[in-house]
């Protein structure tokens, strides 16, 4: 699975780019519970939304909100992804439009 | 690790200094992997955990007591790459959930990235600036290893 997000203001970068991910490693598991290495664990408060069909994806959608700040000073401008729902997913997150 | 980053992301909090370290056969992999015309080192994609919080050194070459439990959630994993085209920077994020082989509770004190799934080559090493305790089965700890190019 990959995704591609629009990036309007790229930390390092001086103008509107795109970062890619490649989530090399994604088995669909869902944890019980979740933390990220900046204390975040408030998950099931921000992604309770997500349906049974949809918590496979929730490690991934994590994985993207915890690098994001990384990468970039500003919310992504758009999302695609080789996986419709996991598009649509990040679109509903980051609140932009999926790119087909 | 992550570097003086802020999250706007709702529910998130500002970032922990982490210092990663680049090895000395992590250099010889990479430019190898860039430069070299002969068969190619395989790519850093790997991370690993370990309790072990001894500092990080350019000197290592494996990840002192990495935690290996047969079958545990928290061994070795391949990470989500992530790049922005025209910057300097990538990241590496690893998801790992504790299952019942795991020996818990275990606080993890440092992380190595390696170029395969079982031994290869230690890329690079990292001693967090603060740990995190997984306790229970189904626990799990994003972490985002940054690479900045100098």
């Amino acid at each position: 699975m990959n995704a591609e997000l629009g990036n309007p203001k790229p930390k390092g970068g001086s103008g509107p780019t795109f970062t890619t991910f490649d989530f090399a490693g994604y088995d669909g598991g869902v944890p019980k519970r979740l933390q990220t290495l900046r204390g975040d664990q408030d998950f099931e408060g921000r992604l309770g939304w997500l349906t049974k069909e949809q918590e496979p994806y929730l490690v991934s959608l994590i994985e993207v909100e915890d690098a994001w700040p990384v990468h970039a000073e500003a919310p992504p401008s758009y999302v695609k992804s080789d996986d419709p729902v996991f598009a649509g997913l990040l679109s509903q997150v980051f609140g932009c439009p999926v790119q087909e | 690790m992550r570097n003086d980053h802020f999250g706007f992301v709702p529910g998130t909090l500002p970032g922990r200094n982490i210092n990663y370290l680049l090895t000395t056969v992590g250099v010889d992999a990479l430019l190898k992997q860039h430069l070299d015309t002969a068969a190619q080192p395989a790519a850093f994609n790997y991370t690993a955990l370990t309790a072990n919080a001894t500092a990080a050194s350019a000197a290592s070459t494996t990840l002192t007591s990495e935690i290996a439990t047969a079958s545990g959630g928290l061994i070795r994993k391949q990470s989500t790459f992530a790049h922005t085209n025209g910057t300097n920077v990538a990241t590496l994020t690893t998801t790992f959930t504790a299952n019942g082989n795991d020996s818990l509770p275990v606080t993890i004190a440092k992380v190595g990235v390696f170029n395969a799934s079982t031994s290869g080559t230690l890329g690079y090493e990292t001693l967090l600036s603060s740990t995190a305790t997984i306790t229970n089965i189904g626990d799990a700890l994003t972490t985002t290893h940054t690479i900045t190019r100098s």
